[in-house]
């Protein structure tokens, strides 16, 4: 039915053929697991992205944390500093009434008690 | 003897002339000296030109100068715990970086060892595909026979369309 001389082209043709199948399913393969590569490639990326950015946000987030701290210390020192002038203040004030009360018919004691603090000389005369 | 006279006393005009009188000026006064106090009752006369102080700033100039320590050490408290705030704050920060720092670099690492034994695997899979190889065979075959039966099959449907 088929001429003879038909077959060396036959043999070559399903030689071909062949290769062809072989090849085909070699770089299915090859591109099957290319793509898993690039796939695991990938999430690994995403992971990592995502860790850097939870810990860029809890870095955001303690520095906030960390400012908003040293400004509560900064008022707190502020106003313990205030509270204690204003109690200097308060006693400077009741102290200079009583020295009033104490020494203002008495220039000599006066004037002992201001040396006293100031480390002047009482006038004596000379 | 009056020109002697007369000479004599010119002579000592000039000099009293000449000679500056502050050098005779009295130097009791304490004033410009050393730091004094003179207690003064009312309507006693001032030893020497200054200023009188009542009883109320005598005592506010007293509690200044026995206080003036401890106002001092109330302002550097002040400072110091400031700066301590400020100090302490900024290690913190550079302790929270730190810390992030290290997490994003373990981060960085795990990816690149996952990325390592992906391609290990990998190349240990192409390895044992290479040293193993069974299926070539099979598929050329395969590819073979089904390339003789298609072009069996093509020669087959020409010559029955050129009769």
């Amino acid at each position: 039915m088929l001429s003879k001389s038909l077959f060396p082209y036959l043999i070559s043709l399903a030689a071909v053929a062949g290769v062809v199948v072989y090849a085909s399913n070699f770089l299915c393969k090859v591109s099957h697991d290319y793509s898993e590569q690039n796939r695991i490639m990938s999430q690994l990326a995403d992971e990592r992205a995502k860790k850097i950015a939870a810990a860029l946000e809890e870095e955001r987030r303690q520095h906030a944390q960390i400012l908003s701290r040293m400004q509560l210390e900064y008022d707190r020192n502020r106003e313990e500093y205030e509270r204690r002038i204003r109690e200097l203040e308060e006693k400077k004030k009741k102290d200079v009434a009583s020295f009033v009360d104490a020494h203002s018919n008495d220039p000599i004691r006066m004037a002992e008690a201001l040396s006293k603090s100031t480390g002047f000389r009482v006038y004596d005369g000379k | 003897m009056e020109s002697r006279l007369k000479k004599i006393v010119s002579g000592i005009l000039i000099v009293s002339l000449l000679t500056p009188s502050f050098a005779f000026a009295d130097t009791t006064v304490p004033a410009s000296q050393e730091p004094t106090i003179a207690p003064l009752n009312q309507g006693q006369p001032a030893p020497w030109p200054g200023v009188l102080l009542n009883a109320a700033a005598v005592g506010s100039v007293k509690f200044d100068k026995d206080h003036e320590k401890e106002k001092i050490d109330t302002a550097v408290q002040k400072a110091v715990s400031d700066v301590i705030t400020q100090k302490s704050g900024e290690i913190d920060i550079l302790k929270a970086s730190f810390n992030s720092s290290l997490t994003q670099k373990d981060a960085l690492i795990e990816e690149k060892d996952g990325q390592v034994k992906t391609v290990r695997e990998e190349n240990e899979k192409l390895r044992d595909e290479l040293a193993n190889a069974p299926n070539r065979t099979t598929w050329f075959g395969l590819g073979f026979i089904g390339g003789i039966l298609v072009t069996v099959a093509t020669a087959f449907a020409v010559s029955q369309v050129s009769k």
